[in-house]
């Protein structure tokens, strides 16, 4: 499946989306009852990640205690998780064993318990 | 539910750059936050998914498509991605209606352009416009007869 449809070109120009169509797609298809996604729903999805980074980002630095400082700082992330019952599903997947966001090794595998 | 230790984490420049993007400028972002952020990324596109599913399965199909992501973004209450995402997927669609044709016209144009180099090559040198004329019938002649 291509994904030149979207995505940063080499001027940067800026695109549809910027995270590589190929990447989201593998993480979508690693959970086992996924099919087959199609192309709209998979630039959907990496679209909809975007905007979640930006609004997680965003939503941590307001809130949290590194805004005096003009920094964003890992507690700020973790608060958020915590309190906030939109980003709740962050603290509540289990990840590599323990809570989600307080492991800072570097791969990302995923248990779930499903309900 | 099988585990596999499968590299589930998003390219960490685009990820920065995003949130560069967002937040106001000077501000500094830690290592850790950062690769937090991108961690929850990945932890959403996988919780978003699982929810589209639900969705599609609904539905009784088997392959995800536009309309479940957008369900999925609702039940997820992420309401505020909605209208940006439908906007996106305009773009998407105008996008690949635009490439699509333009790919018609190409190979309209091209076909053109190989029937008139065979002409040549099969003309001598000079221009006699009746002879181009009647080959051309010819060869329409041929192509009906096929």
């Amino acid at each position: 499946m291509a994904d030149v449809a979207v995505g940063k070109d080499k001027c940067g120009e800026q695109r549809l989306v910027s995270l590589p169509l190929s990447r989201i797609r593998v993480i979508m298809k690693s959970s086992p009852e996924v099919s087959s996604i199609n192309q709209e729903a998979l630039v959907l999805t990496a679209k909809a990640t975007e905007l979640f980074v930006q609004y997680l980002a965003t939503y941590s630095y307001r809130h949290g205690s590194g805004k005096e400082k003009k920094a964003l700082t890992y507690s700020d992330l973790a608060n958020t998780a915590e309190e906030s019952e939109t980003f709740q599903f962050l603290a509540d997947l289990q990840i590599t064993g323990e809570h989600s966001l307080l492991q800072t090794d570097g791969k990302l595998t995923v248990r779930k318990t499903r309900k | 539910m099988a585990e596999r230790p499968e590299d589930l984490n998003l390219p960490n420049a685009v990820i920065t750059r995003i949130i560069k993007e967002a937040l106001p400028d000077g501000v500094n972002i830690s290592k850790e936050a950062r690769s937090a952020i991108s961690r929850a990324a990945s932890v959403f596109v996988l919780y978003a998914t699982s929810c589209a599913n639900n969705f599609a399965m609904k539905g009784k199909r088997k392959t995800l498509n536009a309309s479940d992501v957008l369900s999925a973004m609702e039940e997820m209450e992420f309401q505020r991605f909605i209208t940006p995402l439908k906007e996106a997927l305009e773009a998407y669609r105008r996008e690949q209606k635009g490439k699509k044709e333009a790919s018609e016209q190409k190979k309209k144009d091209k076909d053109k352009k190989t029937d008139s180099e065979e002409q040549d090559r099969s003309r001598d040198e000079d221009n006699d416009e009746d002879e181009e004329r009647i080959e051309e019938e010819q060869n329409e002649e041929d192509e009906v007869d096929n």
